[in-house]
């Protein structure tokens, strides 16, 4: 319980972030996915069942700033968090540049799916759409997510997994 | 040895996951009004703290910019409330060109007044001169509400109009009740129109319209020049002077109408 209260805070917060630091730091229009990066850390550090609960949370807050796709997010995060757990058996998750590469993938297979959906699966325009966004806001995403890793193991542990079992 | 995650995804792993996809297809599959009202929903319970810490930092983020924005705004608003005001006052001013035409049917050629000046008599205006129209000395200039004067003198630029403020301007006006003929004429030292030759048996009421008679074939009939304002009966006389408010504000005059032949 004390996992998904912790990561509850931790969503509003990186929302918070991202609704106002790194809403100056955008680059070309390219912000970090940090909610993004929350849901696959979930799912990395802990397990698939973590990744999905915090991913569907995390859609779910990310769903309520786009009325015309909700559920979409819901979706996707849950993918993507199931992703990160699925595969964080095979992987060293303490590494942070292995975080941040699993996180930058992520990011990218997640713009990918949301471009074909949105797009109504349009393969050109699906193309276009993640070109211009995705590739960006992986690389931004994991650089961001590796310097915080970086920063908070000593706030914020690798004990998701016995909290959960 | 690199530290191992979490173990590979079990069943229930798979039936969280089912769960959570079924949820997110279902919302995206929803009528669009149920998704929006979903949203809503979200926004004011879920999001409303981080709405309210959102808000609280994008106001106190930048005051000077919100304060230069709001004041631009309100410059922006300030040449609106301008723009329209003249715009009001412009449509009314067509509407009285229309009722002048519709009413004396005659041909009128439009000049902005651009001076004011006087000769030792009183008023005269300086209007800029109507480019088709042909402009000659003692052509009838008239207002919005009323008889402005007659053309004094003209050249390539600018006509000078005679207005009835001036006491050179004389007048063959007419009661429009009575039907009774007199002569109106501007009194500089005292500031005020007088109409003088009207008999003293002929009854005058106060408010009776003054036009233009025609005698003389100066004016066309029939144009208003004022109102009657005071009636003065003088026991050395015969006649009787009325003071006429005249119907032009020629203080407040911006445009004037030649009368075309």
């Amino acid at each position: 319980m004390l996992f998904y209260l912790r990561y509850l805070v931790a969503s509003f917060f990186v929302l918070l972030l991202e609704g106002t630091v790194f809403a100056r730091l955008a680059l070309g229009g390219i912000r970090p996915e940090l909610s993004l990066a929350l849901a696959i850390a979930a799912g990395f550090r802990t397990s698939a069942r973590g990744g999905v609960v915090v991913g569907f949370w995390i859609g779910l807050l990310r769903d309520a700033a786009d009325p015309e796709n909700f559920g979409l997010e819901m979706l996707l995060c849950s993918l993507v968090g199931f992703a990160a757990g699925s595969t964080s058996s095979m992987l060293n998750r303490a590494h942070p540049i292995m975080q941040g590469a699993v996180i930058a993938l992520l990011v990218l297979a997640h713009g990918f799916m949301r471009a074909f959906l949105v797009t109504s699966f349009s393969p050109v325009e699906a193309l276009m759409l993640w070109l211009r966004f995705s590739p960006g806001a992986a690389l931004y995403t994991a650089l961001v997510a590796a310097l915080a890793m970086l920063a908070i193991p000593r706030l914020w542990p690798l004990k998701e997994r016995r909290a959960l079992s | 040895m690199p530290r191992r995650g979490a173990d590979r995804p079990g069943l229930i792993d798979w039936i969280v996951l089912a769960a959570a996809a079924a949820l997110g297809l279902a919302f995206l599959l929803a009528g669009s009004g149920a998704r929006i009202d979903a949203a809503c929903f979200l926004r004011a319970t879920l999001l409303r703290p981080y709405r309210l810490v959102l808000g609280f930092h994008s106001a106190a983020a930048d005051p000077w910019k919100e304060t230069r924005a709001l004041r631009r705004e309100m410059a922006e608003r300030s040449l609106d409330e301008t723009r329209l005001e003249e715009l009001v006052r412009e449509t009314a001013r067509l509407r009285d060109l229309l009722d002048i035409r519709a009413a004396g049917g005659r041909s009128l050629a439009a000049a902005p007044v651009v001076g004011r000046q006087s000769d030792g008599f009183g008023e005269i205006l300086a209007v800029l001169r109507p480019e088709s129209a042909g402009v000659r000395a003692g052509q009838t200039v008239v207002g919005m509400r009323g008889l402005i004067g007659t053309v004094l003198d003209t050249d390539a630029e600018e006509v000078r109009v005679r207005t009835v403020r001036n006491g050179a301007l004389q007048v063959n006006a007419m009661l429009v009740e009575s039907r009774e003929v007199g002569l109106l004429r501007w009194r500089p030292a005292e500031r005020i129109a007088l109409l003088e030759g009207i008999p003293l048996h002929v009854p005058v009421k106060e408010g009776e319209l003054v036009i233009t008679s025609g005698y003389g074939r100066i004016f066309p009939k029939g144009i208003t020049i004022g109102a009657v304002a005071a009636v003065r009966d003088d026991s050395t006389s015969l006649a009787r002077s009325i003071r006429v408010r005249l119907a032009e504000e020629l203080d407040r005059t911006e445009e004037v109408f030649l009368v075309l032949d």
